[in-house]
């Protein structure tokens, strides 16, 4: 019943995802269209609308970052300021300019912060995908748009929550491609947001009186609606938990951009 | 949590005492920091981002280097929780004496530099700011907020209806811009705040 009412919802909206292969970047245009986050928009609304937009294919790898870097080198991990990147900012790399055995060219870059993560994607005249575009392009399961309400999809996604971390990461791209074209988006790293210091989630109701109430503007729009969806709320917790000069060893990144 | 009359009675005494302090000369702590000197790694004016404040005037946030700072972001249309920011402040500046006060600076950024022209910010501005005071109310471009918001650790998201929903928070900066305290306590004030707060400001006369 439920996967009937998804599906029609669906299908009002526009499902083309075209692969643009343009400017030597290799995204794919996802939208315009209205879905249900699992974050709403505001108190009693479901359905979040979003203007086209165009998301990278993969996550963006070590040898692209290193180019980057080479390029701006004030994103070098000898010369960022602290307040930009944490220190373990890139020290998997061999060197500030060389990533060495523990990064391999293909493998997605990680323990980079948001600030740098942004500026590459500004570099190329890109942003990074806010959390909607996210979450909208990462609900689309193989061969469906929205794979959220199936059973073995979510399986599918959990038991790379419950894979230990300690094995090296995969290059990018050897995973099937979603719906979309997309790679990547599950199983292989966490990715920053545009947006990661808006998701604040506050549903407890603990909180709803008393001195609390105050610390929030409008807090009642922050529950989270569909609370079985635990792999993305668990990916909202992780993101709501980072400060913008983090990095991590399982955190890397995508571009997107406005369509045109 | 101080209610607001108590509030305004205490604030009333402690403004009376400040005003009997002798304005004396300035004390040793201020250091002058030659320019040109890089800011630390840490320090939040390492972002370049332009502020245009209540009388129209455009300001590199950098700018605002050479003394201890408070800073929270805000926007004028703000029901709840931002009038509360602003009480704080003003709390925060009138439990500190003249002199003490001469060696801070105050000031609020707008998560919302659509609506906040500087003829906003500067109604809120007089509403709110103590007397003899001279509050920075500012607006930036919106990516700029973001990264503001960011290395402040404030966490905000825009609702549809024109609202924001945002995390309360006061950070204090020291002359280099580095985040050397933060609270969330609204309206009365936050004893280790205070004191971080205190000790970087000349020494009150006795």
């Amino acid at each position: 019943m439920r996967l009937t009412v998804c599906l029609l919802l669906l299908a009002g909206t526009s499902l083309a995802a075209t692969s643009t292969g343009g400017a030597g970047t290799d995204s794919v245009t996802l939208g315009p269209a209205k879905f249900e986050s699992v974050l709403p928009p505001a108190p009693g609304k479901r359905a979040v609308a979003l203007a086209s937009f165009r998301l990278d294919r993969r996550p963006v790898t070590n040898a692209e970052f290193l180019a980057f870097v080479r390029e701006h080198p004030r994103w070098r991990r000898d010369r960022i300021p602290r307040l930009f990147a944490d220190a373990q900012y890139l020290s998997h790399w061999q060197g500030a300019d060389r990533l060495g055995e523990s990064a391999l060219p293909a493998q997605p870059v990680t323990r980079v912060s948001w600030f740098a993560a942004k500026a590459y994607c500004e570099s190329r005249g890109a942003r990074l995908a806010t959390w909607y575009e996210w979450e909208y392009a990462a609900a689309a399961g193989p061969a469906v748009a929205d794979a959220r309400r199936d059973p073995a999809w979510r399986q599918t996604i959990l038991n790379w929550y419950a894979r230990p971390s300690s094995k090296p990461l995969a290059a990018v791209g050897q995973e099937s491609a979603n719906y979309y074209g997309l790679q990547d988006l599950h199983g292989l790293v966490w990715e920053w947001v545009l947006d990661f210091n808006a998701l604040l989630i506050s549903n407890d109701s603990r909180e709803q009186g008393g001195a609390n109430r105050l610390k929030f503007c409008g807090e009642g729009a922050l529950s989270t609606a569909d609370r079985d969806n635990y792999a993305v709320l668990m990916r909202i917790a992780y993101l709501s938990a980072l400060e913008a000069n983090y990095t991590t060893g399982n955190l890397g990144f995508r571009c997107a951009l406005e369509a045109s | 949590m101080i209610k607001q009359n108590t509030c305004g009675i205490w604030v009333t005494a402690v403004a009376a005492v400040a005003a009997s302090t002798s304005c004396g000369a300035d004390t040793h702590q201020h250091e002058v920091i030659a320019p040109g000197t890089p800011v630390p790694g840490e320090s939040i004016y390492q972002l370049e981002l332009s502020l245009t404040d209540q009388n129209g005037q455009s300001t590199m946030l950098s700018a605002l280097r050479g003394k201890p700072t408070l800073i929270t972001l805000f926007y004028t249309s703000c029901q709840g929780v931002c009038p509360l920011l602003a009480v704080t402040l003003r709390n925060i500046e009138e439990s500190l004496s003249a002199q003490e006060r001469q060696g801070l600076k105050t000031v609020m950024v707008s998560f919302d530099p659509q609506r906040d022209t500087p003829q906003a910010l500067g109604e809120f501005a007089k509403l709110h700011q103590p007397e003899g005071s001279n509050w920075l109310l500012a607006r930036t471009a919106e990516d700029n907020v973001r990264e503001l918001a960011a290395v402040l650790g404030i966490r905000y998201r825009p609702l549809p209806d024109g609202v924001f929903s945002h995390s309360a928070v006061i950070a204090l900066l020291d002359a280099d811009g580095v985040v050397r305290a933060r609270t969330e306590m609204l309206q009365e004030l936050d004893p280790q705040f205070m004191q971080t707060l205190r000790a970087m400001l000349p020494e009150p006369a006795s």
